[in-house]
């Protein structure tokens, strides 16, 4: 029963997407990240395939994070507020209700990742076919494949920050002021983090503010998942043990976060 | 209407402007420094760096247009190189364009070392870096031991040429003398494979010729 609710959201969620005009937006913006990548890399006098790399993985996190923050937040903002939902939905209970958007959001930016994913694996086809030899050593057709799925697993850890916000905060205004202040949060802080932590800067630092820095970086994901699109985009090899740790670390944090809206939903007053 | 109407205005503002061109020039030349571009571009490190590279082209198309004020131009130049190193080390392009802007102007040969070491480090199977820094280092800086340094590192690394090994020794003599080089030529050709070995024996021979003439 609880399964048959959450595939009949999950599909009617999919269903309420393919035909809004914002993910048609989304979808014509894939071409346009594409043509995007193959312009600027012609300006480019040795590693064309570097910057076409580059931009689609732009491309792909920008179109994730613009996915999660505008179509997950109005959706959600829009059932809360407005009850929007239970006006084509069956009675059935708020698990099986987030679940079931939570599955039917998830699959859509996967629809939007993989377009995305397709046309790169093409620009970059096509770049390999006009590089010069030896300056796209260790890239492939599968290079683009490996950034689209690392921009999945970083779009989804977005989406499971916005479901979370969602489930306390009131008015899709408020949803999504809170849900962007977070991605600009997780996406900056591991830079920020870089250069406090560096040894002239930590010198000039009094040791309590260090540690209240850490803090806020431990409540927000790993979003590093640049630093390995960079080594991809060189072809040079990727460090085994830190994959291992930032998957291991992007997924509890997926799972955790949902598990969170799952309980805040349940108490809150609708 | 109220549209068009900005839209007119905002036209006729620039085309009636002709005196904001320097203003114009600071916008595409100017930029944060690198270590502000490093934070603000996250996860986009890659084309952050691309975009220093672009606007390093509109730099040096300035500098190219205007014949005055060229060094606070070169400075900006050399700033954007740094920048787009600090962000993706590993950017052959940027190394590129530092042999072929920064290196033989007079007022960049310093940075073009200083950024072709740290870009050797970052591209460990690149022989191409230390060679061309140890290069600039003897000629336009006149440090031999420099040069020294950077050019044997170069013979380490995968594919070096031989011509290398010929220039290590001859920096080496220069700051260090004669037999110096010879020992360094020795202790070379025993970790070289033996097709590298006869070059290493010429080069000794001839030093060793010019010792005992000398």
């Amino acid at each position: 029963m609880i399964l048959n609710n959450i595939y009949i959201v999950a599909a009617f969620t999919l269903r309420e997407i393919l035909a809004s005009p914002a993910f048609r937006a989304l979808l014509a913006a894939t071409a346009l990240f594409a043509i995007m990548a193959l312009a600027v890399s012609n300006l480019f006098l040795l590693e064309t395939v570097k910057v076409q790399l580059d931009f689609l993985w732009l491309g792909m996190s920008l179109l994730g994070a613009g996915f999660s923050l505008f179509i997950g937040t109005t959706l959600m903002g829009h059932d809360i507020t407005r009850g929007t939902a239970s006006l084509f939905l069956p009675h059935m209970d708020r698990h099986s209700y987030l679940l079931g958007r939570t599955a039917g959001l998830t699959l859509a930016l996967t629809l939007l990742l993989a377009l995305m994913a397709v046309l790169s694996t093409a620009t970059v086809a096509w770049g390999l076919e006009h590089a010069l030899p030896d300056r796209a050593a260790g890239i492939s057709l599968w290079s683009a494949t490996i950034m689209g799925l690392f921009a999945l697993l970083q779009s989804a850890t977005i989406l499971a920050m916005v479901l979370f916000t969602c489930s306390w905060a009131t008015g899709v205004v408020e949803m999504m002021l809170f849900s962007s202040a977070f991605t600009l949060m997780a996406y900056l802080l591991p830079s920020v983090m870089s250069a406090i932590t560096s040894s002239e800067v930590i010198a000039q630092v009094p040791a309590w503010s260090v540690a209240f820095i850490h803090t806020i970086d431990y409540l927000f994901p790993d979003m590093s998942g640049g630093q390995v699109a960079l080594c991809i985009a060189h072809g040079l090899t990727l460090p085994t043990a830190e994959l291992g740790w930032y998957l291991a670390g992007q997924c509890g944090y997926i799972i955790t976060l949902v598990a969170a809206a799952l309980l805040l939903f349940d108490r809150r007053d609708l | 209407m109220t549209l068009l109407t900005g839209l007119c205005l905002y036209g006729s503002s620039i085309a009636c402007k002709p005196a904001q061109q320097a203003d114009q020039t600071t916008l595409l030349t100017g930029g944060m420094p690198p270590a502000a571009q490093k934070m603000l571009a996250g996860p986009f490190a890659g084309s952050a760096a691309d975009l220093d590279i672009l606007a390093l082209f509109s730099i040096y198309d300035t500098i190219r247009q205007q014949q005055t004020n060229q060094t606070d131009l070169w400075k900006k130049l050399n700033e954007r190189l740094l920048a787009a190193q600090t962000l993706d080390p590993w950017f052959a392009d940027t190394y590129r364009l530092t042999i072929g802007l920064t290196a033989f102007h007079e007022q960049g040969a310093s940075t073009a070392v200083e950024l072709l070491s740290r870009g050797a480090k970052a591209r460990s199977w690149d022989w191409e870096l230390p060679f061309m820094a140890g290069y600039i280092a003897h000629d336009f800086l006149h440090d031999d031991a420099r040069a020294y340094a950077l050019m044997s590192e170069a013979i380490k690394r995968p594919d070096a040429p031989p011509l290398a090994v010929g220039l290590a020794s001859k920096f080496l003599q220069s700051s260090e003398g004669t037999e110096a080089s010879i020992h360094f030529l020795n202790y070379l050709k025993a970790s070289m494979p033996a097709q590298y070995r006869d070059i290493i024996d010429a080069r000794i021979k001839r030093l060793e010729k010019k010792r005992q003439s000398g």
